[in-house]
């Protein structure tokens, strides 16, 4: 169950503790007689990752109809969340679905890890990125490459004597 | 008998009271005739008393009015001729002062003047004398201008040129770095924009990041 992909449900820190929250929403749910699984999800995923979660649910072979184990899977997957560690990075520009997913992709094929992203635009990085992970942070931005190759262009060359 | 005798008695006592009477109002008659007659010469004598004290005083009145008169003549002739007096004393004066004003007017004058000069040439000298002083002060100021303060102020704005030029130069840069990243930033495609993220996170995989 260690290798369980949230990709599709949180890409971000601010994702993971909406999902998370919305999990706990569930949970709160499951032992009441009325309980609907498909309802429950829809309300709070929506319908495109209410059918993820329920393939999800197939692929652990977990029985929605058995309360226990589906609270148990409904926990541990929040544990996950809240857990994933956190790559903070900065972009140059506003990122949309599309650019999450790719990064994602990226460290799922790289490193073959989930981590969530906290997402930070600094538009004078120019293009590239400036990351910061567990303590460390390199900058891999253009921006320390073209300040220099403008501050080259602008500086006046000596004359050769 | 007895009262024959007692109207006898009356009888008599009123004959004799009559006659008293008769003779009382006779003697009273004659009085009065003196009386009269006093009354007469008294009112004769008044009258005269009255008459020559009313002539007096006509007289007298005649004599003061007539005195009053003269006093008046008098006093006019006089009073014209203090008028007189006190005129040609007064013109007399006037005249006098007039010339004494003159010339004590004249004389302040001239002392008037004579002051000034002296006091225009003490100025004039003392004027003179400043005005060499604030020369050679001024001088000496340029003097030291030209030595001391000049070349610092020249220093010093060289300096502020240098430091406004340094200024201007960094805003220059600034300006033009901040126009080239936005354009630069809106030039680059989404795609362009994921090809780098890539090599950036593949440069921090091989620096060790990740690890």
């Amino acid at each position: 169950m260690e290798d369980i992909d949230l990709t599709p449900f949180c890409k971000t820190k601010a994702e993971a503790m909406d999902f998370s929250a919305r999990l706990s929403t569930i949970v709160s749910h499951i032992f009441q007689t009325s309980f609907d699984l498909e309802h429950e999800l829809s309300q709070e995923l929506g319908i495109q990752k209410k059918d993820l979660f329920l393939f999800l649910l197939r692929d652990k072979n977990i029985n929605p109809s058995a309360q226990s184990d589906l609270k148990d899977f409904l926990s541990k997957l929040q544990e996950i969340a809240l857990n994933m560690p956190v790559l903070s990075i900065s972009l140059a520009f506003e990122p949309k679905e599309d650019t999450l997913t790719f990064l994602s992709e990226w460290f799922l094929t790289n490193l073959h890890k989930q981590v969530l992203f906290d997402i930070v635009v600094d538009s004078n990085l120019i293009a590239g990125a400036a990351v910061s992970y567990q303590g460390k942070f390199l900058d891999f931005s253009i921006k320390p490459i073209f300040t220099r190759i403008l501050e080259e262009s602008l500086s006046p060359t000596p004359v050769a004597k | 008998m007895n009262n024959l005798l007692l109207q006898a008695i009356t009888v008599v006592a009123n004959l004799e009271i009559f006659i008293f009477v008769l003779y009382y109002i006779w003697r009273l008659r004659q009085k009065e005739k003196e009386l009269e007659k006093k009354e007469g010469k008294i009112d004769f004598t008044y009258h005269q008393i009255v008459d020559n004290a009313l002539t007096r005083e006509r007289k007298i009145l005649e004599d003061a009015t007539q005195e009053a008169d003269q006093i008046i003549v008098n006093a006019e002739y006089v009073n014209q001729e203090s008028k007189d007096e006190v005129d040609a004393a007064l013109h007399k004066m006037m005249t006098d002062i007039q010339k004494e004003t003159l010339a004590t007017a004249q004389k302040f004058i001239g002392s008037y003047q004579e002051s000034l000069k002296d006091i225009s040439h003490q100025s004039i000298n003392d004027f003179q004398s400043v005005s060499k002083q604030m020369q050679d002060d001024l001088k000496a100021q340029i003097k030291m201008f030209h030595e001391n303060l000049l070349p610092n102020l020249q220093k010093e704005v060289d300096e502020y040129k240098k430091t406004k030029m340094q200024q201007v130069d960094t805003s220059v840069t600034q300006i033009i770095q901040k126009v080239s990243q936005e354009v630069f930033n809106q030039t680059i495609s989404l795609e362009e924009h994921h090809k780098l993220l890539a090599d950036s996170l593949d440069k921090a995989k091989k620096e060790g990041i990740f690890d």
